[in-house]
C-alpha cells in the first residue's frame, strides 16, 4: 500500500496555501533492514517502515511547526499547527526560495534491494573472522541497510524529493577478564555497501583488541594522542560553539571571534553536507537549501558558524544549509559531515615524537557538563599508554580535564591521513598539557 | 484523528496472530497524544501539539531468533506480522532456538489516573506557565544570558496481544518541565537546569516549580564565581540525585542481564552471592512504586513487574531480565524489558532504581572529612561496565568536616570492584529523581534513581 509523495504533499500545501500567510511541508518515508548477532548468533532480523509529514507556518505574522506519523491524523495536525500560530513568535526571515542542487551520489541500488540474507551472509564474514576473539569475548556486529525519500514544498515554490540509501556495519567486543572488562566498537556507514570497508573495520578491532588485552600503569603523560574516535570526542565543545543556534543566544565564546586565531594554525575544520555517498550528506537541508562546504575553523581562524535560516537572519548573514529538523520540531542548525582537515605529520612518527604519552580512543560522558566554555573533565573510557613510541597496554581510571579552546593551541602534530567513521573524518592529533589525573 | 476502538483492534491483532504458525509472536501497538512547549531566550521556539502512532511484531520460529517489523500505519498490521515471520524464517532451522522463560499470561486494562488531566488544559496556558518560568529565570540576574524551558506531555496508550493469549492495554499519562538558565561573565559561560516529571499528578506536576525555577538560576549565576575543582581522589559526599546517578551508572546497567548472559566469564564474575559492597548497603530495581517516572505495571512483553532487589548486604543477589536473558540464566523473568517506543524491540532496561537508605544525617556524613567534595545535582553519567563517570551539576568542598567553597566542573570517576567497596556511610533521606536513560539506541528512556545521602572514599574526581 504507497501513497506517493507528492499528493500527500500536494494536499496539505493546498491547505495550508489557505490558511496560512506561508509555508512549507516535508514528508519522509524510510524503509530499513537490519540484522543483529550477538554473541555469535544472529539474533535478530528486522524490517522497519516508517512515514511521517511535517510542517511549518507563518499565520499572522508569526511562526509554528507540527509534524505527525499518524496517517489519519494529518488534518488535526494542520489545525493544531494554524492554533498554535496564535503564540509564535514574529517571523524574521523568508522560507527557502526556488533552487537546485547539484549534489547526488546518495542513493545506491544494490542497498536498496539488500535481502536479508545477504546482511547475514555478510555478518557472519565478519564473525567468521573474528572467531579467535569471539572465544574469548562477546562480538556483536549490527548491519542495516536502509533507503530514505524526502519530499518538501513550500509556499515561496521550493519543491523536490530525493532518495538516500545507507548501508551500516557495527562491530562491537565486550571482554570480561579476571575482575577487569573493557569494551571496545568500530562502525561505519555509508549510502553503498562498497563504501564501507568491512575488513578495515575488522583489522581496526584485531588490533585494538590485542593491545587492549594488556593492562598497564598510565604514570602522568605530558603528551595525548587522540585517535579519531576520541578527537571526535574533544571537539564536543568546540562544536557547541560553533553552533549557530548557541551565537545566537549570546551562549557562545565565538561570537565576536570571527577571524580571530583562536586555535593552532594546522587546525582547519569543516562541515559539508554536501559529499557524496557520506550519511551526513543531503541535496538540500531540511529548511529546503542546497547543502555545501562550510569552512568553520581555516588554519586555526574562526571562520563561519553552522546557521539556518532564523539564526542566519538574526546574525545578519546568510544560512549555511545546514538546518536540521525531526517531525515534530523546529530546524535547528547541525553538523552534517564533519571534517578536521590532515596534517603533515604520520602516525608512526607521531607516536615516535611523543615518546611516552596516552592514547586516548574514547571518553565517557562527552556533553555531560558545562560545554559552552570550552571547559571538559571527562573519564577515559578507553586508553593506551604509549612508550618509546609504541602503544605497549590498555590504562585504567584515567580521567583528562582541561578546555577545548586552550588545549588545541598546544597542538604537537596533526596525522598526514583523516579517517571515516559515518559522517565523521578526522585524524590523529597530538595535544601537549592537558591535565591528567588517575592511572595508577 | 481515527477514533480507535481497542477492543475491537486487539481481536482483529489476535485474529491474525492465530493464523500464524510460528512458536512465539507478540503486535505492540502505540498512539501517543502530546504538547511540547520550548522557549529559548526570548523566543518562543515550539508550541505544538502531535500525533504519533505505529506498532511493532516480533515473531520467533523454532531453529532462530527474532523476526521483527515496524509500522506506522494501523492498517498494515497483518502484512506486518506477516514480514516479521518472514524475516524469523531467514534464521529459523539456521542456529539455536531463542529461548523465552515462563511468564503468566495476562489480560489487563489499565488507564492510569491522569491527576490534573494535561488533556484538559488549553495550549494557551501551558504556554503562559512555561513564558512565565522563563520570564522569572530571565528576571533574576542581569547574568543571566539565555534560558531554555520546555514544558511536554504526553499520553501513551499502549496495546500488547501475544500468542499465548496475553492481551494488555495500558493507558499513562507522562508530565515533565524542564529549566535551565545559561549565565555569562566574559568568556565564562555556566548553566543550571533542574527537571521534574512523573506519570502520576499530571499537569499538577508543572505547576509547581517555582522555588525551583528562581534556583536554577542564583546556581547558573554562582557557578560562575567558583573556580574549577583540582583534580585527584577525594572522599566525597553525594547529594540524593547524584547518589542515584551513581548507582544507576555503578551497577544500574551492569545489573541489567543482556550484558552477562552470553558471556561465560561475565557469569563467573557477577556471580550471585559476590560482595560488591558493604553490608549495609542495598540497591533496588522497582517498578512498581506509585506514580515515578520509570514506573510500569506490565513490561512490554507483557511480564508483571516487581520490586527486584539487586543488591543485599552488599552482595549481588538479583539482576533485570527479560523473558530471553531468564531463560538464559535459568532464573525468573522480571519485568524489565521495555522498548522506549513502537520504533522498537524491547530490550532489558531498568525502571526506578535506588539506593534503600540508612541512618545518618548528611552532618555525620561529612563529619570525618578532612578535605573532600560535596557533589550534588546532575549533568549525567555513563557506564562502559566496569568504569564509570557521573557529573555533579555543582558542589563544595567539604574542609574539616563543614561545607566550604564552592567549585565546579566536577566529574567523578568509579571503578565496579573499588568504588561500591569504598561506601562507607548511609544518609536517612532517600528521594527519587525523574531522568532518561540511554541504551542500545533507546533514548532517552524514562527512568527514576534515587538514593539517600551518600559517602565515598576515594573516588577519582578530573579536574584541571
Amino acid at each position: 500500500m504507497t501513497r506517493t509523495t507528492e499528493i500527500q504533499l500536494d494536499q496539505i500545501a493546498e491547505t495550508l496555501a489557505r490558511r496560512a500567510d506561508a509555508w512549507e511541508a516535508f514528508e519522509m518515508r524510510r524503509r530499513e533492514l537490519g540484522v543483529s548477532f550477538e554473541a555469535g548468533q544472529l539474533r535478530t532480523c528486522s524490517v522497519t517502515t516508517r512515514s511521517g509529514v511535517g510542517m511549518r507556518v507563518v499565520a499572522g505574522g508569526r511562526l509554528a511547526c507540527g509534524g505527525t506519523s499518524d496517517p489519519t491524523a494529518v488534518g488535526d495536525t494542520i489545525d493544531s499547527v494554524i492554533e498554535s500560530a496564535a503564540f509564535g513568535d514574529r517571523a524574521e526571515f523568508d522560507f527557502a526560495p526556488p533552487a537546485d542542487s547539484p549534489v547526488d551520489g546518495l542513493h545506491d541500488a544494490e542497498v536498496a534491494q539488500l535481502a536479508p540474507d545477504e546482511l547475514v551472509a555478510a555478518g557472519r564474514r565478519i564473525l567468521d573472522q573474528l572467531d579467535d576473539i569471539a572465544a574469548e569475548a562477546t562480538v556483536s556486529v549490527h548491519l542495516s541497510a536502509s533507503a530514505d525519500r524526502t519530499g518538501f514544498i513550500n509556499s515561496p515554490g521550493q519543491r523536490f524529493a530525493y532518495e538516500t540509501t545507507e548501508y551500516s556495519l557495527s562491530i562491537d567486543v565486550e571482554c570480561f577478564g579476571q575482575d577487569d572488562i573493557f569494551r571496545l566498537w568500530e562502525s561505519d556507514a555509508h549510502c553503498s555497501v562498497g563504501g564501507v570497508d568491512a575488513d578495515d573495520l575488522v583489522r581496526r578491532v584485531r588490533s585494538r583488541y590485542e593491545q587492549a588485552r594488556n593492562v598497564v600503569p598510565a604514570e602522568r603523560p605530558k603528551v595525548i594522542v587522540f585517535s579519531p574516535h576520541g578527537l571526535n570526542a574533544l571537539l564536543a565543545g568546540l562544536m557547541v560553539g560553533l553552533n549557530g543556534e548557541n551565537v545566537a543566544d549570546g551562549v557562545s565564546p565565538l561570537a565576536d571571534r570571527v577571524g580571530e586565531q583562536l586555535l593552532d594554525e594546522r587546525l582547519t575544520v569543516i562541515d559539508d553536507g554536501s559529499l557524496p555517498g557520506r550519511p551526513g550528506t543531503q541535496p538540500f537541508d531540511d529548511e529546503g537549501l542546497p547543502t555545501r562546504r562550510n569552512v568553520l575553523i581555516d588554519a586555526g581562524r574562526v571562520a563561519g558558524f553552522l546557521l539556518d535560516l532564523r539564526t542566519a537572519a538574526e546574525l545578519g548573514g546568510q544560512s549555511t544549509g545546514n538546518a536540521a529538523r525531526g517531525l515534530t520540531s523546529a530546524p535547528g542548525p547541525a553538523e552534517s559531515n564533519t571534517l578536521l582537515a590532515p596534517g603533515d605529520t604520520p602516525l608512526e612518527a607521531m607516536l615516535a615524537d611523543v615518546g611516552d604519552g596516552l592514547l586516548v580512543e574514547y571518553l565517557m560522558g562527552v556533553g555531560q557538563g558545562n560545554l559552552l566554555a570550552g571547559d571538559y573533565a571527562n573519564s577515559v573510557g578507553l586508553g593506551f599508554r604509549i612508550r618509546d613510541g609504541q602503544v605497549v597496554g590498555r590504562v585504567k581510571n584515567v580521567s583528562i580535564a582541561g578546555n577545548v579552546y586552550e588545549d588545541l593551541r598546544r597542538v604537537r602534530a596533526v596525522e598526514d591521513a583523516a579517517h571515516w567513521f559515518a559522517s565523521v573524518c578526522l585524524p590523529h592529533v597530538a595535544v601537549e598539557g592537558i591535565h591528567v589525573s588517575g592511572g595508577e | 484523528m481515527n477514533h480507535i476502538n481497542w477492543d475491537q483492534l486487539a481481536d482483529r491483532v489476535e485474529q491474525a496472530i492465530g493464523k500464524l504458525d510460528v512458536r512465539y509472536a507478540d503486535v505492540r501497538l502505540e498512539r501517543t497524544e502530546s504538547t511540547t512547549v520550548h522557549f529559548a531566550g526570548d523566543r518562543l521556539d515550539t508550541a505544538a501539539r502531535s500525533f504519533d502512532a505505529g506498532g511493532l511484531a516480533r515473531v520467533l520460529l523454532p531453529g532462530g531468533g527474532w523476526g521483527v517489523a515496524g509500522f506506522n500505519s494501523f492498517d498494515e498490521i497483518e502484512d506486518r506480522l506477516s514480514a516479521a515471520r518472514d524475516c524469523a524464517a531467514v534464521q529459523a532451522g539456521e542456529g539455536e532456538t531463542v529461548p523465552l522463560a515462563d511468564a503468566p499470561v495476562v489480560v489487563d486494562r489499565i488507564v492510569h489516573d491522569p491527576g490534573e488531566d494535561f488533556r484538559e488544559i488549553p495550549l494557551a496556558d501551558k504556554v503562559e506557565l512555561a513564558r512565565g518560568y522563563n520570564n522569572r529565570l530571565l528576571e533574576v540576574d542581569g547574568r543571566i544570558v539565555d534560558t531554555d524551558v520546555a514544558y511536554a506531555d504526553r499520553y501513551v496508550e499502549k496495546l500488547l496481544l501475544t500468542s499465548e493469549g496475553g492481551r494488555i492495554f495500558q493507558a499513562t499519562p507522562y508530565c515533565q518541565v524542564a529549566v535551565l538558565a545559561s549565565a555569562r561573565s566574559g568568556d565564562n559561560i555556566q548553566r543550571a537546569f533542574e527537571t521534574d516529571g512523573d506519570t502520576r499528578r499530571g499537569y499538577a506536576v508543572a505547576a509547581d516549580i517555582d522555588a525551583r525555577v528562581e534556583e536554577v538560576a542564583r546556581r547558573a549565576v554562582d557557578l560562575l564565581d567558583a573556580p574549577r575543582v583540582r583534580g585527584g581522589r577525594y572522599p566525597v559526599v553525594l547529594d540524593p540525585k547524584l547518589a542515584g546517578v551513581f548507582i544507576h551508572e555503578a551497577f544500574g546497567h551492569l545489573s541489567e542481564a543482556d550484558h552477562v548472559c552470553e558471556n561465560p566469564q561475565a557469569r563467573e564474575m557477577m556471580v550471585l552471592g559476590r560482595q560488591f559492597a558493604p553490608d549495609f548497603f542495598n540497591v533496588f530495581d522497582d517498578a512498581t512504586m506509585a506514580g515515578q517516572w520509570g514506573s510500569h505495571r506490565y513490561d512490554d512483553e507483557g511480564v508483571m513487574t516487581r520490586p527486584v532487589p539487586l543488591i543485599k548486604n552488599g552482595r549481588l543477589t538479583g539482576r533485570l531480565h527479560s523473558r530471553y536473558t531468564a531463560a538464559r540464566l535459568d532464573e525468573q523473568p522480571t519485568g524489565n524489558a521495555h522498548a522506549l517506543n513502537y520504533q522498537h524491540a524491547p530490550i532489558v532496561r531498568m525502571t526506578n532504581t535506588y539506593i534503600a537508605p540508612g541512618t545518618e544525617g548528611l552532618d555525620d556524613l561529612l563529619a570525618p572529612i578532612k578535605e573532600g567534595v560535596y557533589a550534588c545535582g546532575m549533568f549525567g553519567g555513563q557506564t562502559m561496565l566496569e568504569n564509570f563517570s557521573f557529573s555533579a551539576a555543582h558542589a563544595r568542598m567539604i574542609r574539616d568536616g563543614k561545607l566550604a567553597e564552592p567549585v565546579r566542573d566536577v566529574v567523578l570517576s568509579g571503578n565496579l570492584f573499588q568504588t561500591l567497596g569504598d561506601v562507607s556511610g548511609l544518609g536517612n533521606d532517600l528521594q527519587m529523581f525523574s531522568g532518561g536513560c540511554g541504551k542500545g539506541g533507546q533514548s532517552p528512556k524514562p527512568v527514576s534513581l534515587g538514593s539517600p545521602h551518600l559517602r565515598i572514599d576515594n573516588v577519582l574526581i578530573g579536574g584541571a
